[in-house]
């Protein structure tokens, strides 16, 4: 049981640590999209 | 005559009906019930209702497969599409095709609130493990915490088809009742001084970063968690639709007419799954149980996150939005809109919540990619 509970807890660091990956990857492009498009706006 | 009469009457549904059926059909009424009469989620907790009053009468076969000659129930063809995973991407097709993601590039950071409030999702995962539930069916029970109910009907059907009756209709019960489990959580985590704060005006987002977002997150989320691809790739081309505007045609068909056909499907085969075998089971209770703790835990990790960018960003922040990352677009926008005024009157979250809210759309579909990444390919 303890087994499951360690494996369980090792995916949900892995789950929260990839879901917060993502989503700061897409930040990031965000970010740099914005810049270059508003300065190519300009 | 009367043997013929005693043959008619064991031909009917009425001889063949157990305990079990008729207390899915009082559980079938209800959701109809809740539907109609208190406009709880109807456009899915309706056909969900009804599903499961088909499913749940004797001899009608609908949800039999083919055997022996019979070409297989209507409701059984239909679930082929939910079974398949085709069903839930092409809602999210419709989603992405109705949503604005405006707000979000406005104010990019607000996407951390949406990450944050998936927590709730493997926090629950863990809370199933401890009571028994096997890493499949944790990962489909703690999705629901998601609150948003194609990336569960999804997931559940991929990974434990089995709890896919139970998982649909507690994510559609709790995303109906947002405005009641998350104003209490939100108060007791933040000050009358947080909840009143007022955040700058969102600046306009040109059409070209529009069109670009579709593109670049579809590249970034696919290539980093790839079993997330059909709910990610949908959502974003439907929202390239909408955003290119040369294909209007496409978008309107997206966002009226092919969501509301799935929809249908979608919703009648779901609710069709939970027959009384499967639904009246113990672990029925512990997966609405635990559902509702993922939903509860989400909540509080987005406002929690909130109020670190509020105090980060010296108060430009409104930890309220923080609630909005557990997706139910758009109704946890409006609880944060509603729990923001009553401590100003002067204050309009709405936009800036929806920014959270649509993140954790994409958060969802990325936390269902890691699970299938994990247990399902």
């Amino acid at each position: 049981m303890s087994a499951i509970i360690l494996e369980g807890l090792k995916a949900m660091m892995l789950g929260i640590g990839i879901t917060f990956l993502g989503l700061g990857l897409l930040w990031l492009v965000i970010r740099i999209m914005s810049i270059v498009v508003r300065r190519m706006e300009k | 005559m009367t043997g013929n009469l005693v043959v008619l009457l064991k031909s009917t549904g009425f001889s063949a009906m157990t305990s079990g059926n008729c207390i899915m059909l009082v559980i079938a009424c209800v959701l109809i019930y809740l539907a109609i009469a208190r406009k709880f989620e109807p456009l899915l907790l309706l056909p969900i209702g009804f599903g499961m009053l088909l499913a749940n009468l004797p001899l009608c076969n609908l949800m039999s497969p083919p055997s022996d000659g019979f070409t297989g129930g209507l409701v059984w063809w239909l679930y082929q599409g939910v079974k398949s995973g085709v069903f839930p991407p092409l809602i999210f097709l419709g989603i992405g095709a109705m949503t604005d993601f405006g707000p979000l590039l406005a104010n990019p950071k607000t996407i951390f609130l949406g990450a944050a409030a998936q927590i709730g999702i493997f926090g629950t995962f863990v809370g199933a493990l401890f009571l028994g539930f096997s890493s499949p069916q944790a990962a489909s029970i703690g999705i629901i915490g998601g609150a948003d109910g194609p990336t569960a009907i999804y997931l559940a059907a991929k990974l434990s088809p089995e709890l896919l009756g139970a998982v649909a209709i507690a994510a559609y019960s709790y995303m109906a009742l947002v405005p009641l489990i998350q104003p209490p959580i939100m108060r007791l985590l933040t000050t009358r001084k947080e909840r009143a704060v007022v955040m700058e005006q969102l600046r306009e987002v040109s059409r070209m970063e529009r069109i670009i977002f579709p593109i670049i997150s579809t590249l970034v989320i696919c290539l980093l968690v790839p079993p997330s691809a059909p709910l990610i790739g949908m959502l974003m081309f439907g929202n390239l639709c909408r955003e290119c505007g040369v294909v209007d045609r496409l978008s309107k068909t997206a966002q009226h007419e092919l969501i509301n056909i799935i929809t249908i499907f979608l919703g009648l085969s779901v609710g069709a799954t939970a027959s009384a075998d499967k639904f009246l089971q113990a672990s029925t209770i512990q997966i609405i149980s635990l559902g509702l703790l993922a939903f509860c835990i989400g909540t509080a990790t987005g406002v929690l996150f909130g109020k670190l960018m509020c105090y980060l960003t010296g108060g430009k922040v409104n930890p309220l939005i923080g609630s909005a990352g557990v997706s139910a677009v758009p109704m946890a926008a409006r609880v944060s809109q509603i729990v923001g005024q009553q401590a100003n009157p002067q204050n309009f979250l709405l936009m800036h919540a929806m920014g959270p809210n649509v993140a954790g759309v994409i958060g969802s579909a990325i936390a269902a990619g890691v699970f299938l990444s994990l247990y399902g390919l």
